[in-house]
């Protein structure tokens, strides 16, 4: 049966009790995952999958769902409040929803990325059950060279958008591309690489030490060594830290005074979503990237902008519905949470492929419908917890740090039971705070780490489709727009820099003549 | 983002200290030097990407092996020569194993001298032998494998790092004299996207990865990497139907490996273990249901076949080193 026409069985399905239990129960789950910096959703996936095995695969897909569209709700929380990601595509959240959490606008903020979260993740599903025939071609235009232009697009980009110098943003990018490169790697059989004859750098650094040590670890050394640098107490509004009720639900409506910079981010981060191994960790940062060169007021990113905001969370949530799409479509995993998915279908004995979408509509449906009502729950669970989350501001930024410290470490040790794993997270988030006492954006280093690997890989990957033949990167339309609107970004910022040299350069000093 | 500019300097160095002496003491425990396996979770290494047959069938028997161990068993994707790493390195102490391909990990010690060495492996026996098949994509126009023998244009091949599909493909280029280019892909679903894509224009995985899509028309089967014929695509030549029986040795194991060195009686216990787990009728009823081969084999029963693929591969090494060195 058409996929389309069992929609009254998927909505029959979500309004009854055990999925609605099971999509509650993912919800809260994802969510408070997402709270605690550190725990990836993955992490939350793998603890829960085996607990899935005697459900009803109907309700496991509700259970699934609601983890993963409730988890980036959660991180947005610490990023917002704290400046700390919850999860690693909440990073660019801290961009602008620290700031505003600065000046006494948590709740706003919150609110700003609850609204925005669901108009993202709604604007995505419907995109993606309407346009799946149109969405297939489309993704198979993206290849390794287009992605490779996507990748190097947005670092030069982002390494421009980035605050203060653009030396020193190019370094910070520079030096997250080559910690990336530590370990195994290389073009086709992996060789060690920065590894200086230890076995532990073999392992290479994981992303939740670098996410972790340079983003949350730094910034809980900031509030250990400064004593300071916690939001919401404004002197200049008078606005007392704790949750305000009206500031939220005025802030939930707020994205709808942004109707373009909504549009654009969640079509970007659908499209991202759809394609195979790159994810909302990329998409945060391409959506802001788009957000700042689009935006009238530039000039406030970073520093507390809505639209900033808004840009930075709508991609986020609107790539879930894209990462359905290779997984329905192909049998495919659009991320790494949807290769646990397939994983538990291939031991629910169903087969992923590309009939799947007619064959188990009913569990495409609980995965659409669920990501959709997850939203909703996560909103209110946003609401149950920030009350408490946003009084944090009032206990001492010292026992903050502190305890920011001790979190981080018991979760990195969850990821590989491995002590020199929460070492290099401690060694990490000191460089990370030396990093920013030089106004080094740490931000920057996490954008080279993402991206420059999927640039390498995707270089490789691209060359040896085309026999060796750089011509590769150039061989298609899409590469070959990818590849000018590179160049232009490169070479804007070069003109820049120039502009700005040329305007500090002293005045020359006319020589006197003695005779007058 | 935090800038610094408006914060004075004012260290905190005792309750810094304090906070990581105590952040240690949270995650550091001690370890008994002899304490009695199974003594607390037990780590599975999967040195594969997540959503492979290698990660749905660990994860499907995790459970059933929890229940015989009597202790949690976590399963963790480390993919590629990490993972394998931190198997060879962990603790012999039972408490880490991991599920390996011989095969790949052999062929890696050809290659390249990695730092850890398979052979001094503890190797416990294999949850089961799959078999691959390798497929063509429809953008290459290749509908047999009669048509690559004696081919002058390369072929390019998906992988995913040194695994059995890459050699198992090495070792049938070498044979029917086709000239391959490897495509490295970073995961199999991107290897999948590859294939549907042209990208590559010959592909090898486990039987089940493809079905759907040879059905859906984006994939071409081509030959069943086995000695026989598999029932799940009836129609697709075995090695034995195309000359080449004698490669039917360089089959995939998923195979279950711990540190070198576990002592004599921990080994025995998680043999135990895996052999109640694989005849355990849950067990069985996930394997029927996911469509995995049964054929598991543990302890001395495995260890002829361990012992064969170290000697037959090799023989072969000049073959690997120059398709992988290319």
């Amino acid at each position: 049966m058409d996929f389309l026409q069992q929609l009254p069985v998927g909505l029959d399905q979500l309004f009854s009790l055990k999925p609605l239990i099971g999509l509650l129960f993912g919800a809260a789950y994802g969510f408070l995952f997402g709270l605690v910096p550190g725990l990836q959703p993955i992490t939350a996936l793998a603890v829960i999958l085996p607990f899935t095995f005697n459900m009803d695969p109907v309700v496991a897909m509700y259970v699934f769902a609601g983890l993963i569209g409730a988890n980036g709700r959660g991180g947005c929380i610490p990023a917002i409040v704290l400046g700390i990601p919850g999860t690693a595509q909440n990073a660019a959240t801290v961009f602008d929803g620290y700031p505003m959490s600065q000046r006494g606008e948590a709740s706003r903020a919150l609110g700003i990325a609850s609204g925005t979260a669901m108009l993202g993740a709604t604007f995505s599903l419907v995109v993606l059950v309407l346009f799946i025939p149109v969405f297939v071609p489309f993704l198979l235009n993206f290849g390794p060279a287009e992605l490779f232009w996507v990748m190097t697009f947005g670092l030069v980009a982002m390494s421009a958008a980035l605050p203060g110098p653009f030396l020193k943003a190019l370094f910070a990018v520079t030096l997250g591309m080559v910690l990336a490169a530590i370990g195994y790697g290389g073009p086709a059989v992996a060789v060690p690489r920065f590894t200086f004859g230890s076995s532990y750098l073999l392992d290479g650094i994981d992303l939740v030490v670098i996410i972790s040590g340079l983003l949350v670890v730094s910034q809980a050394f900031v509030y250990l060594f400064e004593r300071s640098g916690m939001p919401s107490r404004s002197v200049a509004t008078g606005v007392k830290a704790g949750m305000q009720w009206r500031a939220f639900f005025a802030g939930c409506y707020e994205p709808l005074k942004y109707p373009g910079a909504v549009i654009r981010s969640s079509i970007l981060g659908t499209i991202v979503g759809t394609v195979p191994g790159v994810g909302g960790k990329v998409a945060q940062f391409l959506s802001y990237n788009l957000g700042y060169a689009t935006s009238r007021e530039r000039e406030k990113f970073g520093h507390g902008s809505t639209e900033g905001l808004i840009t930075a969370e709508a991609a986020v949530d609107a790539k879930e519905g894209g990462m359905l799409l290779p997984t329905f479509v192909f049998g495919i995993p659009g991320n790494g949470e949807m290769a646990f998915v397939l994983a538990a279908w291939t031991i629910y004995g169903l087969q992923p492929g590309p009939l799947f979408l007619n064959e188990h509509a009913d569990l495409a449906w609980a995965l659409i419908l669920g990501l959709f009502v997850a939203n909703v729950f996560a909103t209110i669970l946003t609401l149950g917890c920030a009350s408490f989350v946003t009084r944090i501001p009032n206990v001492r930024p010292e026992y903050i740090g502190l305890t920011i410290i001790l979190v981080s470490a018991v979760a990195t040790m969850v990821i590989r039971s491995n002590v020199w794993d929460v070492a290099l997270v401690l060694i990490t988030g000191l460089f990370g705070y030396l990093l920013l006492l030089a106004r080094i954006s740490v931000i920057g280093v996490v954008i080279g780490f993402v991206l420059g690997d999927l640039m390498e890989s995707n270089f490789y990957t691209a060359l040896q489709t085309g026999f060796g033949d750089y011509r590769i990167f150039v061989s298609s339309s899409v590469s070959i727009v990818l590849a000018v609107a590179t160049v232009l970004v490169i070479a804007a910022v070069i003109v820049r820099a120039i502009r700005r040299m040329s305007k500090m350069a002293p005045d020359v000093v006319q020589p006197t003549s003695t005779f007058g | 983002m935090t800038t610094l500019q408006d914060h004075r300097w004012t260290p905190t160095i005792q309750g810094c200290s304090a906070a990581l002496l105590f952040a240690l003491a949270a995650i550091w425990s001690p370890t008994a030097a002899f304490a009695q396996f199974p003594n607390g979770p037990v780590r599975w290494i999967l040195p594969e990407p997540t959503g492979g047959n290698f990660d749905a069938l660990a994860r499907g028997i995790a459970p059933v092996l929890a229940k015989n161990l009597k202790v949690p068993v976590v399963v963790q994707n480390i993919p590629g020569p990490e993972g394998v790493n931190q198997v060879y390195r962990a603790k012999p102490d039972g408490q880490t194993i991991g599920m390996l391909d011989p095969m790949g990990e052999l062929a890696r010690e050809i290659v390249m001298k990695p730092d850890f060495n398979v052979h001094e492996m503890t190797w416990l026996g294999r949850i089961n032998a799959g078999t691959n098949l390798v497929v063509a994509s429809k953008k290459s126009g290749i509908t047999s494998f009669d048509e690559l023998k004696g081919r002058k244009t390369p072929v390019r091949i998906g992988i995913f790092g040194l695994s059995s599909p890459f050699v198992q493909l090495i070792m049938l280029s070498s044979a029917a004299k086709f000239p391959i280019v490897p495509v490295n892909y970073r995961t199999i679903g991107e290897l999948i996207f590859g294939h549907v894509r042209g990208d590559t224009d010959l592909s090898s995985l486990g039987v089940n990865a493809w079905l759907k899509h040879i059905e859906a028309g984006n994939a071409v089967p081509i030959l069943m990497v086995g000695a026989e014929r598999d029932a799940r695509s009836p129609n697709t030549p075995s090695l034995n139907d195309v000359g080449l029986g004698q490669y039917g040795i360089f089959t995939i194991h998923r195979a279950v490996s711990a540190p070198p060195g576990v002592p004599a009686d921990v080994r025995d216990k998680l043999v135990a273990a895996f052999r109640a787990t694989m005849t355990d009728p849950t067990t069985i009823a996930f394997l029927e249901r996911a469509k995995f081969e049964s054929n598991s084999l543990w302890g001395s029963d495995f260890d002829p076949i361990a012992k064969g693929l170290g000697a037959a591969l090799p023989e072969h090494a000049d073959v690997l080193k120059q398709a992988v060195t290319q």
